[in-house]
């Protein structure tokens, strides 16, 4: 990743510098070259590290005059009114999401899109095709239809900035939101970048806002009239993006096929087409909502004697709608994609897959590379785990200790405790998204004739993001549960960003919201929180344990690791491998030494380990004891 | 520009430095004129999980290298060089740190971790060069254990074909790290160059 100084360096002349950033570095820089002045977001993979950037700049903002206000919203509902609240100053104001994210946001963004805004509201949603780091895959392209908003979807990092400034100027001079979509392989691809010079904003002296209430205040009466404004507005904004060179055409010299496209898929496209030394006509598709009817009617028209291949990652947005207008125009030639197989119905689109469904439609041999079978199998799994030192960890390991595993129904929730759910911490049966630990776990404890205890696990950030009305729900309801808050006090996932437990205690909030029984306990002190939640589980109605320690990468990154570190003595372990089988910690391997019985010796790595201690604290035999870290590992 | 384009598959766990490699090397490839693209893990799949990433430079568009195309394949662990085996092309050149790190995966299911020799002779099933070195060895005898990743790099910069010069390479590893401990890095990248320039010495003319 590109170092903050560079990122927001000064450049005199416009494109004069290319940089090589990360899609959500380039438009970090976008959002200062664009004088926006409000930016709104909750963290979410693969959109986080925008605001990240942009907050760790505020120093080198504030040198340069720059008045940024950054908010760390508390979920993305609340930042998404925030913005729309923001923008009533007509200063550039930007909300930030992950695609689910959007799902938090939609009763807001439903109505919103429909009073139109005052001043130039940019929402930047990041898709996670493939699922690096998501519960499920969604396009929201359909949220386009749902909404009726605009929607531009960049190509690739360098596009994804430029268009931020088209996204802009169309919703200053139709005064509505814009969507830029991008996803993972935009987010976090590198290109290299032109930069453009930084413009502060012009905050003014007084601000007076002038907002009509017969506009934005959406009672039926008022929401009518916005209806036929939205549909008015789109109107014009499609006759304005007939001429938009973000939707372009490149005449082929083969017209035997013609490719429609848009965002992502583009760039798949032109490395398959290179692959196969291909020149087809292609339309490239930058604005896909409103749908650019027109464009690709007259592409239709021109192409009336070839074979339409569309092509787009994700859902068959495009196909859907280009198939109808086909109808509509009389086109009577053939139009194939996701549906003969040109594209994957699952996961992101690569040029090797397009390649293999291009060889289902197009004409002659298609050589694809193959690739050798294994001689043998190789299969390994490395999936992401708790980190050496985490604090979950040790939580989970007294939750264990205190219920036992196959007599409990664990609700867990979004966010690094997720990853408790493997074994052996089994820490988890249900997850689907953000908040929904308590829902679950509640309904869960009103069924009838189900004795098992019910514990919900949620860590700080989401607790506040939208675990808040799920303890209320619970409470209200009289639902028999433990609350586990495992509190790092981190919104440690996504890059470390901070959350409301810097100023408010969960203590508090729970105390306020009526339960009875809240009590904070230490996660690495498991054998006296093993105790408390024992006693927990056994209370009536909402028992509130909140199990805090800190996130390891934050408290080393501060404070350096301790001079305190942990062996395993090979001369006394017995072999009993406790210590691997309950914790899992990834510092712990097989040594290749065997005790005298013939047991292989664990052995603790020092380089991985975060000298917490926990397996000390897990060892029956006491034989991982503490040594100075010095002697252990040199200096 | 001309229609070449060259491109590096880097592959690892999370914590090895995969993304700083990328950095340079990407960096390097601007300051060389061409036009970069690349795509590498962020978030969950990070915390030790698989980590690749990808550099692509010259006549590129997407961000992913396709299978069987890598000019190089940087493996900074070789079980993590063999999960992403396919992506070399069989011209390739294949530069594997030895040093294995398991997976608790690994270590809960009692899966024996493949033998480093076996994976090395499985590497040769997808590319015709395949240099192995234990470059975490090489960087702890340095002091730091962590510059495996600059001893890696530095062994890359010797591949035959690179379009990327050694003083561009060298110029980017400055711009990389601050002044202390730019000089050990420097030390561990001349290293991983020797190192690599040897094996070329005795292979190239019969690989």
């Amino acid at each position: 990743m590109a170092k903050l100084k560079d990122i927001f360096q000064d450049v005199k002349e416009v494109g004069q510098k290319n940089l090589v950033l990360l899609g959500n570095e380039a438009i970090a820089r976008g959002i200062v070259e664009l004088g926006v002045a409000g930016v709104f977001t909750y963290p979410g993979t693969p959109s986080s590290e925008i605001p990240t950037t942009l907050f760790h700049a505020k120093n080198l903002l504030k040198q340069k005059d720059y008045d940024l206000y950054l908010e760390w919203s508390t979920n993305e509902a609340v930042a998404l009114e925030s913005a729309y609240g923001f923008s009533f100053s007509g200063l550039r104001t930007v909300f930030i999401c992950k695609h689910v994210g959007l799902n938090v946001a939609a009763d807001a963004f439903l109505t919103l899109i429909n009073t139109g805004v005052l001043g130039g509201l940019v929402m930047i949603v990041a898709e996670d095709p493939q699922m690096h780091s998501s519960q499920n895959e969604q396009d929201n392209r359909w949220y386009t239809k749902l909404a009726n908003i605009p929607m531009f979807e960049p190509s690739d990092a360098r596009e994804a900035k430029d268009m931020l400034k088209s996204a802009f100027e169309m919703s200053e001079e139709f005064e509505t939101p814009v969507i830029l979509r991008t996803v993972t392989r935009i987010a976090h691809s590198r290109a290299d970048v032109p930069l453009n010079p930084i413009t502060n904003p012009i905050i003014p002296n007084n601000m007076k806002l002038k907002i009509d209430p017969s506009r934005f205040v959406c009672v039926p009466e008022n929401a009518r009239k916005n209806k036929l404004r939205i549909l008015d507005r789109v109107e014009q904004i499609s006759k304005s993006i007939t001429e938009s060179t973000w939707n372009q055409i490149d005449q082929g010299s083969n017209k035997e096929y013609a490719i429609i496209t848009s965002g992502s898929a583009y760039a798949y496209t032109r490395e398959a087409l290179n692959y196969l030394k291909l020149d087809f006509p292609l339309f490239k598709i930058g604005i896909s909502h409103p749908f650019p009817k027109e464009t690709i009617g007259g592409f239709l028209k021109a192409n009336s004697t070839s074979t339409i291949v569309i092509i787009e990652e994700a859902d068959f947005i495009l196909e859907t709608f280009i198939k109808k207008l086909a109808f509509e125009v009389n086109f009577s030639g053939k139009i194939v994609g996701r549906v003969e197989g040109v594209t994957p119905s699952h996961g992101e689109l690569t040029t090797r897959k397009l390649l293999i469904g291009l060889s289902k439609v197009l004409k002659g041999e298609i050589s694809i590379p193959s690739i050798p079978l294994p001689t043998d199998n190789f299969q390994f799994s490395r999936p992401p785990v708790l980190c050496p030192g985490c604090p979950h960890r040790a939580t989970f390991y007294a939750l264990n200790k205190a219920i036992p595993k196959r007599h409990r129904i664990v609700s867990t929730d979004i966010g690094c405790y997720t990853l408790g759910a493997s074994p052996p911490l089994h820490a988890g049966h249900l997850v689907i998204c953000m908040g929904s630990s308590l829902g679950i776990g509640s309904g869960i404890s009103q069924l009838p004739n189900q004795t098992d205890p019910v514990v919900s696990i949620i860590g700080d950030s989401t607790f506040w993001h939208t675990g808040l009305p799920g303890l209320v729900n619970a409470v209200y309801n009289n639902s028999k549960l433990l609350l586990l808050i495992v509190d790092n006090s981190a919104t440690a996932m996504t890059g470390f960003q901070p959350n409301p437990g810097e100023k408010l205690s969960i203590t508090e909030a729970a105390r306020g919201v009526g339960v009875k029984y809240v009590i904070e306990v230490d996660a690495f002190n498991p054998k006296s929180s093993l105790e408390l939640i024992k006693e927990a589980v056994n209370n009536d109605g909402v028992s509130v344990i909140i199990s805090k320690g800190e996130c390891r990468i934050q408290y080393v990154r501060r404070e350096g690791l301790p001079d305190t570190t942990y062996v395993v003595e090979p001369s006394r372990c017995v072999g009993c491998h406790t210590c691997i089988n309950r914790i899992a910690c990834p510092a712990i391997m097989w040594s290749d030494q065997k005790n005298s019985k013939g047991k292989v010796i664990p052995v603790i790595d020092q380089f991985l380990c975060a000298r917490c201690g926990l397996c000390s604290q897990v060892c029956p035999y006491g034989v991982i004891v503490s040594k100075d870290a010095k002697e252990v590992v040199g200096e | 520009m001309n229609k070449m384009e060259y491109q590096i598959f880097l592959a690892g766990v999370g914590g090895q430095g995969i993304l700083s490699v990328t950095d340079i090397l990407c960096n390097a490839a601007v300051e060389m004129g061409f036009t970069v693209r690349g795509s590498e893990t962020h978030g969950m799949s990070q915390r030790g999980g698989s980590v690749f990433s990808n550099v692509r430079f010259g006549n590129v568009h997407s961000p992913l290298i396709m299978e069987r195309t890598a000019d190089i394949l940087l493996g900074f662990e070789p079980a993590e060089a063999l999960r992403y085996a396919q992506f070399i092309k069989p011209a390739g050149y294949c530069l594997v740190n030895k040093h294995s790190i398991p997976s608790p995966s690994f270590i809960l299911s009692k899966d024996t971790y493949p033998e480093i020799n076996t994976i090395v002779t499985e590497l040769k099933l997808y590319s015709r060069y395949v240099f192995a070195q234990d470059a975490t060895k090489l960087a702890t005898e340095l002091g730091k254990p962590i510059m495996q990743n600059i001893i890696m790099l530095g062994s890359l910069s010797a591949v035959p074909d690179l379009p990327l010069t050694d003083n561009v390479l060298q110029m980017a590893l400055k711009q990389q790290f601050k002044e202390p401990f730019y000089k050990l890095n420097l030390e561990a990248y001349n290293l991983g160059r020797a190192k690599f320039e040897e094996y070329l010495a005795q292979n190239l003319g019969n690989p």
